[in-house]
């Protein structure tokens, strides 16, 4: 049910759980798996089995009226404050039966439940040890939304808090009145009960009674379905559905300030014609696209010969007119890339994102999609502190060139260089959520064919109002690796591309993972694959560096190197990573397949990963060609299609490239189709051959603070040279004994750990050098 | 290796070995003038690249008996100076402890050295080694303890800038020259940062 609410923009500030209802908050938290919390509820049920017979009694009675009354009795004890007026308390079966028989003569009622023990009381005890047990054996995550502890009635989302809590709350009673009253306190307005029926529901509108607050239920066995929807609605109108916040008053508010603040007073009707605006207002043709026609071109990064800004009316039913733009230019036409790469200088000048500023088309064309992204309506992008950070601070974040390349990139394109830094960090993420990417690899007699492709489907290009101008486009920097990234224009690269050295890389969010505590490092995944294309010549160098990732974000990576023709698999999430080397073919989506997920994926979101592998395998090491694995993403596509038809129409576009080396010759072949545009090849040989010198001339940077040189020394070892300065070196003037600098041994461990990683990239250096891919 | 002269010495490290397990020797270039000449083995290892398979979060508990702050002591024989102070607090049982680090940003440590690609949080994991010589001298007559040498350590995420670190560790055995330590450090979230096995310290003087 939380998905499905989560599905529906419905997401919680914070979850609490009233009795067992402890056990699936911290799901809906991602603390742990639905699976989890079933194992655990299992033993839990078990260890029950271990206590004194007992029962439980719901009475019509307040807390401090029952207490009063256990006080003359024995071995009876609160179990859960559920309202003024109800109290629940439990104890052994004699003693429940007197009391029940004393509230009847009282005439105070009182219904027996129907449960195998008195939970939430001392008489729990012999279960902790069991339940202590089961919950040690089970991986607990940082929760993702705060949870609320009806033991302490405090705040948490430590893992060892919540594991505490479970244990804990076996025996203690559940305060569930101190509970609401505290979400009240702190703020919080609307309430939604997940779960069945709506016995919460109806103790919270007690507890709740004059306070000013809006009390959901999920479920109402009347309504069926529509219940959500009505749920949906009613959070709808108060802006408080992620996704369709208001756009007119600020960032969108949070469900606890559209309880107490004007947008409970919000008009939908309004809200919904300042959504069409705003979706109107994306589809606008740029004004300033009548200039760009008459300003010369460069042809790296250029836009076709098409007049730019060129418009089709399009008739709407209802009579009146409305403009379509067609985009006013399209991407880079990859005959123009071949010829380009063709004519790139064996050393090429920088160019990079600051030569495409240059081109006024494309500038035109960056100018229009910044646009479109500041044009999406509040909430879109997750306006972190870290994002903040980034665009105040680039200095921090970006080398001096590259904040020098989006500095032009700025002026000449008369954007801000804040919102270029957006530009940059925010789109991809949500764009790439449902992409999928593959690598093969055939060793098959003595040919070493590799084939990698990534696939984005923009689920979010809507908003944009247009398909994305993504195309393959070709980034140089003096002193570092050339490389191709099918990427937007003025950016950095895309999730994906294939550098001078034969390195094809490509990587896809992953979206079962928790979400990462740092928004900015996920988001500025296109810079770093820029910097791995840039300095990396293998999959060991790469799987280095992304190893040294602070804060990696949530991402499937795939590897391939064409001098050892291997295939690997990264998975990032949070800090951890794992790795995966490939036999002949690894396909991934966007579901972690190497990491534990923190939800099931279900059929539709597994299905493409399964049907794209055995496409791709039944190619067969002699027909793995760049257009055999085209037609393999293509039958995987039409099959989503058929199956799931809504899924498939979720995509509004994708783009799609391909690498890999083809033919008796084992030729370097580039791929691409954006849409259903005609899928063409770019014959990369010849093109290549410039980025090839440039790839022998280039220095790799060794990425090696101790150690200052390396050189292959014989067939299997490699000599690192490390000079140390009592003067200069840090380390040495902070660590001394009896006054003399003492080499620090930690330091000793860093200079093994760094001559592992770097030496074992010269040894395979020394053994095959860079040629071609 | 000590510098008893303010000139810069060199040395030599040697990898050698398979693609994912690298045998590395750390060798010392003999001082200017030093008789006789050559190099001396300053330590030796065996580098596995891959996955440190360690899980995501290791809980590794609270102390027991709260924390004791740790003032790094300017007068004792082995000085630490301001880049290497991670080590905060501390709180010692008989035979185990605690301490809590803060991770510097590793930079720190660089002065004239290239300030990106550091392979390990150097200052934490000194501060790691300061607090199990810190045991040594508190909780075993003043014994003051190096280090000698670890049987395994396996590296985990970084630390970010700021953190703060927990180390929990126990002391296996000691004998009259060595004390031997487990370690755990994990960062806020309870992810692993390091974890040592059998980290072997060496008696400098006490006891």
């Amino acid at each position: 049910m939380t998905r499905v609410l989560a599905t529906r923009g419905i997401r919680p500030d914070v979850v609490a759980g009233h009795s067992y209802g402890e056990f699936s908050a911290p799901c809906a938290a991602g603390v742990w798996t639905v699976a989890q919390a079933a194992r655990v509820t299992r033993a839990r049920t078990e260890a029950v089995a271990s206590c004194p017979d007992a029962a439980m009694l719901s009475v019509a009675a307040s807390t401090p009226e029952i207490a009063r009354r256990l006080q003359r009795g024995t071995g009876i004890y609160i179990a859960n404050e559920n309202a003024r007026d109800q109290t629940v308390v439990g104890g052994t079966r004699e003693a429940i039966e007197s009391l029940a028989s004393q509230l009847r003569a009282d005439r105070i009622a009182a219904q027996p439940l129907n449960v195998p023990g008195a939970f939430h009381t001392p008489l729990m005890a012999p279960a902790q040890k069991y339940l202590r047990e089961a919950l040690r054996n089970e991986r607990l995550r940082p929760a993702r939304t705060l949870f609320l502890s009806s033991v302490t009635n405090s705040y948490t989302s430590d893992p060892d808090h919540v594991r505490a809590n479970l244990i804990e709350q076996l025996v203690s009673p559940v305060r569930y009145v101190s509970l609401i009253e505290r979400l009240a306190d702190d703020g919080f307005g609307v309430f939604v009960e997940v779960g069945p029926k709506q016995v919460l529901t109806r103790l919270n509108r007690k507890i709740l009674a004059g306070r000013k607050s809006l009390v959901l239920a999920t479920d109402d066995p009347k309504q069926g379905s529509r219940q959500l929807l009505r749920v949906q609605a009613q959070l709808e109108c108060l802006g408080a559905v992620d996704g369709v916040r208001t756009v007119d008053q600020g960032y969108g508010p949070s469900a606890q300030q559209a309880a107490h603040g004007a947008a409970r007073f919000f008009d939908a009707t309004a809200r919904r014609r300042e959504k069409m605006r705003f979706q109107a207002a994306a589809r606008r043709p740029p004004a300033l696209s009548s200039a760009a026609s008459a300003t010369p071109r460069l042809p790296a990064h250029s836009e076709p010969d098409e007049p730019p800004g060129s418009e089709t009316p399009d008739h709407g039913a209802n009579g009146s007119v409305a403009t379509v733009a067609r985009p006013e230019t399209k991407p880079i036409s990859h005959r123009r890339v071949t010829t380009h790469l063709q004519e790139t200088p064996r050393r090429a000048e920088p160019t990079s994102a600051a030569a495409s500023a240059r081109d006024t088309a494309s500038s035109e064309t960056i100018r229009r999609l910044v646009r479109c992204l500041a044009d999406l309506p509040e909430g879109w992008i997750d306006v972190s502190s870290e994002l903040c950070e980034w665009i105040a601070m680039p200095r921090i974040f970006l080398h001096p060139d590259e904040l020098e390349d989006l500095e032009s990139l700025a002026a000449s394109t008369d954007v801000p260089l804040s919102q270029l830094l957006t530009y940059q960090a925010a789109v991809y993420p949500e764009a790439a959520v449902r992409g999928m990417h593959a690598a093969a690899v055939s060793r098959a007699e003595g040919a070493r064919r590799r084939m990698h492709a990534i696939k984005l489907y923009n689920t979010a290009a809507f908003a944009f109002g247009e398909r994305w101008p993504i195309a393959p486009r070709l980034r140089t920097a003096k002193g570092r690796l050339s490389f191709v990234s099918p990427s937007l224009p003025g950016q950095f690269a895309g999730l994906g591309g294939v550098n001078a050295a034969g390195l094809a890389i490509s990587c896809i969010p992953l979206a079962d993972q928790p979400a990462p505590g740092a928004e900015l490092a996920p988001r500025m995944q296109t810079l770093r694959i820029k910097r791995l294309l840039e300095s990396a010549a293998d999959v060991d160098t790469a799987l280095d560096a992304i190893r040294h990732w602070e804060q990696p974000g949530n991402w499937s990576i795939l590897l391939s190197d064409a001098a050892s023709a291997r295939v690997v698999l990264v998975e990032c999430a949070r800090s951890s990573y794992a790795v995966r080397e490939a036999a002949d073919v690894l396909v991934a989506t966007n579901q972690s397949q190497l990491l534990i997920g923190t939800a099931p994926a279900d059929d539709e979101e597994i299905l493409p990963n399964d049907r794209l592998r055995e496409a791709v395998r039944s190619l067969g090491h002699g027909k793995l060609t760049l257009e055999a694995m085209r037609q393999a993403f293509q039958s995987a596509d039409e099959r989503q299609a058929v199956e799931h038809p809504i899924s498939a129409r979720s995509t509004v576009c994708s783009a799609a490239c391909f690498w890999g080396l083809e033919g008796a010759s084992e030729q370097p072949v580039l791929g691409f189709q954006n849409n259903d545009e005609p899928w063409e090849t770019i014959p990369l040989e010849g093109a290549l051959s410039g980025l090839h010198a440039q790839a022998h001339g280039v220095d790799l940077p060794l990425r090696s603070p101790m150690i200052a040189e390396f050189h292959p020394a014989g067939a299997s070892q490699a000599e690192g040279v490390v000079r140390l300065d009592p003067v200069q070196d840090i380390f040495l003037r902070d660590h001394k004994l009896r006054g003399t600098p003492l080499l620090p041994a930690v330091i000793a461990l860093e200079i093994f750990a760094e001559a592992a990683s770097t030496g074992a990239t010269v040894r395979r250096s020394a053994r095959c050098a860079i040629s071609r891919w | 290796m000590l510098f008893a002269s303010p000139e810069a010495r060199g040395m030599k490290v040697i990898v050698a070995g398979a693609q994912s397990d690298v045998g590395c020797e750390l060798l010392i270039d003999a001082a200017p003038g030093a008789k006789p000449s050559g190099r001396t083995t300053h330590s030796r290892g065996t580098v596995v690249l891959g996955s440190s398979g360690l899980p995501a979060i290791m809980p590794i508990g609270q102390p027991t008996f709260g924390w004791i702050p740790f003032a790094y002591p300017d007068a004792e024989s082995i000085w630490h100076g301001p880049s290497l102070r991670a080590f905060r607090n501390l709180s010692f049982l008989d035979a185990a402890g605690w301490a809590e680090l803060i991770a510097p940003a590793k930079s720190e440590l660089s002065g004239t050295r290239p300030s990106e690609g550091w392979r390990l949080a150097v200052s934490l994991m000194d501060g790691c080694l300061v607090a199990c010589g810190t045991y040594t001298y508190f909780m075993m007559n003043q014994r003051l303890e190096i280090p000698q040498g670890i049987e395994r350590l396996q590296v985990g995420r970084e630390p970010r800038a700021g953190e703060r670190c927990l180390m929990h560790f126990d002391v296996l055995r000691q004998d009259a020259r060595d004390t031997w330590f487990d370690f755990v450090v994990v960062g806020e979230d309870y992810a692993p940062l390091f974890v040592a096995t059998s980290y072997r310290t060496v008696l400098l003087r006490g006891a």
